[in-house]
């Protein structure tokens, strides 16, 4: 029987309560993973990111107030904020994960599969390739030489024969308008 | 639910459910540097956040130039070392030798400074405690000093390590354990090297790395980095990098996860550059992860090296020498570096900038400029590692004879430099200078920098059309690095700023009730308020413009919500949101007069009132947590401060 009491509720019991806590993860934590793999499509990165995520959450629990917000928007801030740090810096720091001894389980093929399945990122492809095939050659060329093939602006700039400057120019656009495609928010 | 999602569940439930583990990743000084990006005040005038020398306690009271709101503020601003005193502790060590002292380092509640007593070619290692940066004593270590010369120290939590060498032998070191223990060491001698020296020693909370170098016993040198987690047993780090005809590591910090050592390193070619090697923490063994980088010079001639690295807010810097000259260099990344310019060089004379140090405002570089045998000490400061000023001080010395400054500290409120000064027949004393002075301490006198005694030109009166009041424009002709606060018959008035050596202010007499008459403007004091920085564009009435760090340790923030509009603002249950949901919601009556800000800070020595003082000064109840202290994870890295009003509407937003 799923437990009655709010996420709020559940949020203001884990500070002694770590049963209260355990249940929010099992509410949250699939919204995690859905969120840090459409964002990374790497399903490694996405599990040590919820890891971290729910680590940082166990140790700020107590600095949570319900004002009105839902306990939702503050698990999704911390992602937020730890998907941009993993984004500046190319890798995931698993430093609360580390303070709290959590092991983090290794994912397994299946693991890895049902992960896709779960976050229905095949139609998620489908929905990047649509977005993609709506640019214009040029753009699509430079997102694939840049982000797909991760080459620097030199070679993006000769493969596409213009300046450095303008390749980053027409990468960044190419992104924003993938991004609007997509319904990225800003 | 997948497998994985299950099975972390297990774990998690596991970990919250029994007893926290300890820390094990390195949060180590240069992190908390790092936390230093967030320490720019912006538009903040200079009274409110505290003059250097006041007790973090003390009250000043505040005045705007558009209004006539009142704050008080619990806690100063560290800001840049511009005024510093000489600490004349002679009487330590008398005799004829010469004293010179090498490294310092402060921590629990302790300076320490290390160095050596010269007499001829013998040598007499020497360690110096002082509680406050001005009364020096000798420390009994219980180990024969004799023969043995001391480099530097680093001093942490888990204890202290002083690095050295050994005349003639190897380089050693001392551990002293938090209890007072004292335990010699060796890093390895001629068994595994030709000859072994060590330059510097930093502590963070993985440990101990001390830079260093060797001789091979074929040909050549090679930097060394050298490991320990406790201080007393010992791991080297080595890589094919590190080799070279001359190679030597100076110098090392931790910025991010990654260490970043720098030195000097030559081939072949005769050509000898300043090099930083740079690799993850996690993989300092692999031989192969090294990167080593030349950093750029103003010319291919003579050598240059690095001395001293320090990260702060934003980068890290490297100090050393290029040629002749004093050198700088920046970087965002430990990756990619430029030469800084500045005035780091004087014709006829060599200089060499030996250490730098991060401090809350920014940066203070130590050096010496000699000419034959005369020698001088040089300060210098940077707002931001990038545009640095030299201070020629006054000097102030205690035998008349040339002067050197070897290396700097901070206890969080005060910054001390260590050398010596030596008078031409030899003798000499150690040499101690703290910022900023200190009753009891001689004080130099800046030069460069404003005094009472800078002209004041009001370079014009005229009308403000938008708020209707006669306007008056000071013109401080100054220079100098930083803003320049002005007072009216020795009220504050506004704060000159600007760049280079003309800065502006303007304030209003009708907002500082000043009746027709005579009225004294003239500059406040040294410039040693915080850098100011120009305001948020835009037409927000309520802007989250301000967040700094105090002096106090550990880590004190705070966030203003400024009115910039004309008219007073009713902030209310409005909230100041971060992005990880922490809040801050102001009471009921709270209203922002126009030009003023209100402060939310953590809690002060008042405890978690909230409000503290009925006024525009609020504690902390129920934002940013105590436990954000001493935890860089919980500082801002980036993460946006957004002030909502009652609906819910996002008024203003701040992000770094």
């Amino acid at each position: 029987m799923s437990d009655p009491r709010s996420d709020n509720e559940l949020m203001e019991a884990s500070r002694t309560d770590p049963a209260a806590f355990r249940v929010l993860y099992d509410r949250w934590a699939r919204k995690m993973l859905n969120y840090f793999y459409r964002r990374t499509f790497d399903p490694h990165v996405s599990a040590d990111l919820v890891a971290e995520t729910f680590a940082i959450a166990w140790e700020k629990r107590h600095r949570f107030r319900d004002v009105g917000r839902p306990a939702g928007a503050w698990f999704y801030g911390i992602a937020s904020k730890e998907l941009s740090r993993y984004r500046r810096r190319r890798r995931v720091e698993l430093t609360a994960v580390d303070r709290l001894g959590l092991s983090v389980p290794s994912l397994a093929d299946d693991d890895i599969l049902r992960i896709e399945e779960m976050v229905d990122a095949a139609a998620y492809r489908e929905h990047l390739k649509g977005a993609l095939e709506k640019l214009s050659n040029r753009e699509r060329d430079s997102v694939r030489l840049r982000v797909v093939e991760g080459r620097p602006f030199s070679e993006v700039a000769e493969a596409l024969g213009c300046s450095e400057g303008a390749a980053r120019v027409r990468v960044h656009r190419a992104l924003r308008r993938l991004g609007d495609q997509m319904g990225v928010e800003r | 639910m997948s497998d994985f999602l299950d099975r972390l569940g297990e774990e998690l439930e596991r970990s919250i459910s029994g007893p926290t583990a300890p820390r094990s990743r390195w949060r180590g000084t240069a992190v908390a540097a790092l936390a230093f990006a967030a320490v720019l005040a912006l538009g903040v005038p200079w009274w409110v956040l505290g003059r250097a020398g006041e007790s973090p306690t003390a009250s000043s009271t505040t005045t705007s130039a558009s209004s006539t709101t009142t704050s008080k503020v619990e806690f100063p601003i560290v800001p840049l070392p511009v005024s510093w005193g000489r600490v004349n502790h002679s009487d330590v060590f008398e005799g004829t030798q010469r004293v010179v002292l090498s490294g310092v380092d402060y921590a629990r509640s302790e300076y320490l400074a290390v160095g050596s007593v010269v007499a001829d070619v013998e040598a007499s290692a020497v360690v110096l405690s002082s509680s406050d940066g001005v009364s020096w004593s000798q420390v009994e270590t219980g180990i024969d000093p004799d023969g043995i010369a001391f480099s530097d120290i680093a001093a942490g939590n888990q204890g202290s390590v002083v690095v050295g060498v050994r005349i003639g032998g190897s380089a050693i070191f001392l551990f002293r354990s938090p209890a007072g223990e004292w335990v010699r060491g060796s890093f390895g001698s001629g068994a595994t090297y030709g000859g072994v020296s060590v330059s510097r020693v930093v502590a963070g909370d993985l440990g101990f790395f001390v830079a260093g170098s060797a001789l091979l016993d074929d040909e050549g040198s090679t930097a060394v980095v050298w490991r320990s987690e406790d201080g007393r047993e010992w791991s080297t780090i080595r890589s094919g990098s590190f080799l070279g005809t001359v190679a030597s590591a100076n110098a090392v910090a931790v910025l991010d996860d990654n260490l970043v050592v720098g030195g000097v390193w030559s081939d072949q070619s005769g050509r000898s550059d300043a090099v930083v090697w740079r690799a993850p923490v996690s993989q300092l063994q692999k031989t192969d992860i090294w990167e080593r980088t030349v950093l750029p010079r103003s010319d291919d001639s003579g050598f240059a090296g690095i001395s001293a690295i320090a990260a702060g807010r934003d980068g890290v810097v490297a100090v050393g020498f290029d040629a002749d000259s004093g050198a700088v260099w920046w970087s965002a990344d430990g990756e990619s570096w430029e030469r800084v310019k500045g005035d780091f060089s004087l014709e006829g004379m060599s200089t060499r900038i030996h250490d730098v140090l991060s401090v809350p405002a920014g940066y203070v570089a130590v050096g010496t400029r000699t000419r034959g045998f005369e020698s001088q000490k040089v300060i210098w400061v940077s707002a931001d590692g990038r545009s640095w000023t030299r201070m020629d001080l006054e000097e102030s010395t205690v035998l008349g004879g040339s002067v050197s400054v070897f290396d700097l500290a901070t206890d969080g409120t005060s910054v001390v430099a260590v050398g010596t000064e030596k008078e031409p027949a030899g003798k000499g004393v150690a040499a101690v200078w703290i910022s900023p002075p200190v009753d009891g301490v001689e004080t130099s006198t800046p030069i460069t920098f404003g005094s009472d005694e800078i002209d004041v030109p009001v370079v014009s009166i005229e009308p403000d059309r938008a708020v209707g009041a006669t306007v008056i424009t000071v013109e401080v002709v100054g220079g100098g690095i930083g803003p320049i606060p002005v007072e009216v018959n020795g009220e504050p008035a506004c704060v000159a700023d600007g760049v280079a050596a003309v800065k502006r202010c303007s304030f209003s007499p009708v907002d500082l009730g000043l009746s027709i008459g005579p009225h004294i403007i003239k500059v406040a004091g040294a410039t040693d308020g915080p850098i100011l920085d120009v305001l948020p564009e835009g037409s927000l009435v309520v802007t989250i413009d301000t967040i700094y760090q105090a002096t106090t340790w550990p880590i004190v923030f705070a966030v203003f919500v400024r009115n910039d509009g004309a008219e007073p603002v009713d902030v209310s249950r409005w909230v100041v949101a971060e992005v990880d949901g922490d809040q801050f919601q102001f009471p009921d009556g709270t209203l922002i007069p126009p030009g003023s800000s209100a402060m939310i800070s953590q809690a002060g020595p008042t405890g978690s009132q909230c409000p503290s003082d009925g006024g525009l000064v609020f504690r902390l109840c129920n934002y940013f947590g105590s436990d954000r202290v001493d935890d860089s994870t919980q500082i801002w890295l980036g993460g946006a401060l957004t002030l909502f009003d009652t609906d819910g509407t996002e008024i203003a937003r701040w992000e770094r």
